[in-house]
């Protein structure tokens, strides 16, 4: 028998650490840091999830066979160093804050990990074992080799890597051949985080929530930004113009300059959001949107054999650009890494090495239709019930099928249900396994789920989870969407559209006229997940109990945590969320609990 | 040698301190000596030489930004 050969990828130390399994070629499991050590965004050595992957996979240390980390350490100082003999004397400050952190550490990461792996376990000459991909590499691989297609076209676009921001490359088989290349400081990514700093969110967090706000503005600063941040070629190429932006040279993203360039200053996170704001959220998604629908246009019209684009970096994350790009048809066929920020480096780089050395070993036919980005951990109903105990819950088990049929009622009923099952998704959404669910009928749901549950900004819509059967009645895409990653429009609502005009900013989300305005956005679109059978039975069953009742095959599918805080892992974090929140409701395993029934201290 | 390791540690418990200190005015100060001596010195004298290590200049002239590859990922290499 042919021995496996196991592979652990390692994302780590910028942002989102993860770890994740591959074995003989495929993903068996990946877990994002964050989600164990309960620090959002958390950026240490991935030490709990490798912990978690082994012990999940009943492997040791020993079992595996190559550690392949998901970028070269050594040409990120390299882009460092450029960057400040470039700019000198600016970007002093830069310099003593990040040349300590390089000196005692980032450059001496190999030994640090070797350092972390020895406390799991001590094993000979461990050294041998790590590996080093490159960053937009990963991302490549990431994008490519779970999706369902032998040839693509890869299109990786995120802040930075090493120096690499935009990348294009081949994927043929088990080969990928990255042909060219944007380096640092002209980027897409940096460009997007720069405005999401303008407007007041914290980068590399609320890029999400600039997509949220645009809707809501027009873009009336599109031409400005084209004429004086950015130079677009006609082939889609770019360069920033650097002396708008600061984050090569400070600790900020942008300075003066820029602000007196749109005639404001940075806006306060507390401070409330205007026209102005959403105005410029408009502007720049409509500009990002824009520069990617040219590049891949250009590289349709570079590669007119290849029909299939694989999509990765942090940027692809941006859904309503990725709604545009299915939409355009430019490419017959779309497919996007659900983790496709730097998380899902880890999937890439040991994917990349897999397909590099054992490459003899692929097989054409073993591609399949269905990456499951369930990867994570899972909890049976014993464990569920042993933790339930433990916090003398007051909850009930119940059968699949009653407890489809029970869910189904109560969220007819307008309840709010925290819904835990199942492994744990990978990458930045929740897709049906550590969920907060609801009606998406109720007009005033989406402010009761922001306000009593999530403690957030109300001001974006939730997404619906579809069946994937009805997708086509309700929205205007003509794809299924399992990975939550594409907008499109709600349908029903054409007549409605000016409606809203008479409104004010964030006035307008009340007003909605929609048969699910719970998740319908100010400009009739919504982040659509489409979901079949085969892919997640239970979540299935109980979209379709709760079609049976209310006639509508959609519920709100938002993520299971509060804000600021990772989304729930185990059914300790469940429970205790469940506890700190308005969920009327949690579904865990087989159990249900009942808000009002449990212990008021 | 008992007395004498523990007259060690004493002197090494005051001695720390002072190291501490020390380190944290001496290496901000030779990295500032780096920057001025060789950073600031490296980019003036590419700028004399027309370099633009990083591509920062907007090019009129030039039709694409792209940047064409050919060399293959290595993996053994931190770099």
């Amino acid at each position: 028998m042919k021995k496996d050969i196991n592979i652990i990828g390692i994302s780590c130390y910028y942002h989102d650490s993860a770890a994740a399994l591959i074995q003989n070629g495929t993903v068996l499991s990946a877990i994002q840091e964050e989600r164990l050590s309960r620090i959002k965004h958390d950026s240490s050595f991935p030490i709990n999830s490798i912990k978690e992957i082994l012990r999940i996979n009943k492997l040791n240390l020993s079992d595996i066979d190559h550690i392949v980390f998901y970028e070269k350490p050594f040409i990120k100082f390299e882009r460092l160093m450029d960057t400040y003999v470039s700019f000198a004397p600016r970007g002093i400050r830069s310099y003593l804050k990040s040349m300590p952190l390089w000196i005692s550490e980032k450059l001496f990461q190999k030994k640090n990990m070797i350092n972390q792996l020895n406390s799991i376990e001590k094993i000979k000459n461990i050294e041998k074992k790590i590996k080093f991909s490159e960053h937009h590499f990963s991302h490549a691989a990431s994008a490519f080799y779970p999706s369902p297609f032998k040839e693509a076209l890869i299109l990786t676009i995120d802040g930075v890597g090493e120096k690499v921001t935009t990348s294009v490359a081949i994927g043929r088989g088990s080969d990928i051949k990255i042909t060219k290349e944007i380096h640092f400081p002209h980027s897409l990514g940096l460009l997007y985080s720069s405005f999401t700093h303008f407007l007041g969110f914290k980068v590399n967090d609320g890029e999400y929530k600039v997509m949220g706000l645009a809707p809501y503005g027009k873009s009336l600063y599109k031409d400005l930004i084209y004429k004086k941040l950015i130079d677009l070629k006609e082939d889609g190429s770019f360069r920033l113009r650097m002396n708008y932006f600061e984050f090569a040279t400070d600790l900020k993203m942008i300075g003066k300059k820029f602000e007196n360039l749109f005639g404001s200053n940075i806006r306060k996170s507390n401070e409330k959001i205007n026209q102005f704001h959403m105005d410029i959220a408009a502007s720049i998604q409509d500009v990002l949107e824009e520069i990617i629908l040219k590049l891949i246009m250009n590289l349709k019209k570079n590669y007119p054999k290849l029909n299939n684009l694989c999509l990765a970096g942090g940027v692809a994350l941006n859904c309503v650009a990725n709604g545009k790009i299915h939409k355009s048809k430019i490419f017959e066929n779309v497919w996007i890494q659900p983790a496709s920020g730097d998380a899902g480096g880890s999937i890439g780089a040991g994917l990349a090495y897999w397909y590099k050395n054992y490459s003899k070993d692929y097989e054409d036919d073993k591609k399949k239709n269905y990456f499951d980005p369930r990867l994570g951990t899972e909890y049976s109903n014993e464990k569920i019930e042993n933790v339930l105990k433990k916090f003398n819950a007051k909850y009930r088990y119940l059968k699949d099928s009653e407890l489809i049929r029970e869910t189904a009622h109560l969220l007819s009923e307008k309840k709010v249900i925290g819904w835990f099952q199942d492994k744990m998704e990978f990458g930045p959404r929740a897709l049906g396994s550590r969920s907060i669910i609801a009606d998406p009928r109720d007009q005033f749901m989406q402010k009761k789920i922001n306000m009593k549950i999530k403690y957030r900004e109300g001001f974006r819509p939730f997404a619906p989870i579809v069946l994937e059967d009805y997708v086509k009645k309700f929205f205007d895409i003509e794809t299924i969407s399992p990975y939550m990653l594409l907008v499109g429009q709600v349908k029903g609502c054409e007549e409605q559209k000016g409606n809203l005009d008479k409104f004010i900013g964030f006035e307008k989300l009340k007003n909605i006229k929609s048969l699910i305005p719970a998740v319908t956005h100010v400009n009739y679109s919504a982040r659509i997940q489409t979901v079949s059978q085969s892919q997640n039975k239970k979540i299935y069953s109980l979209i379709q109990e709760f079609h049976k009742i209310t006639k509508i095959p959609i519920l709100v599918n938002t993520s299971f945590n509060i804000k600021d805080e990772p989304i729930v892992e185990s059914p300790e974090n469940a429970f205790k969320c469940f506890m700190g929140s308005g969920l009327d409701y949690m579904v865990c395993g087989n159990f249900l609990l009942k808000k009002n029934e449990q212990y008021n201290d | 040698m008992r007395y004498f390791k523990r007259l060690l540690k004493k002197i090494f418990k005051y001695i720390q301190p002072v190291g501490r200190f020390i380190g944290r005015f001496l290496s901000p100060l030779s990295l500032l000596l780096v920057y001025f001596f060789i950073v600031i010195p490296t980019g003036i004298f590419l700028k004399l030489l027309n370099k633009d290590a990083l591509n920062i200049k907007i090019s009129k002239k030039k039709n694409t930004y792209w940047i064409s590859r050919k060399e293959e990922p290595n993996f053994e290499e931190q770099f």
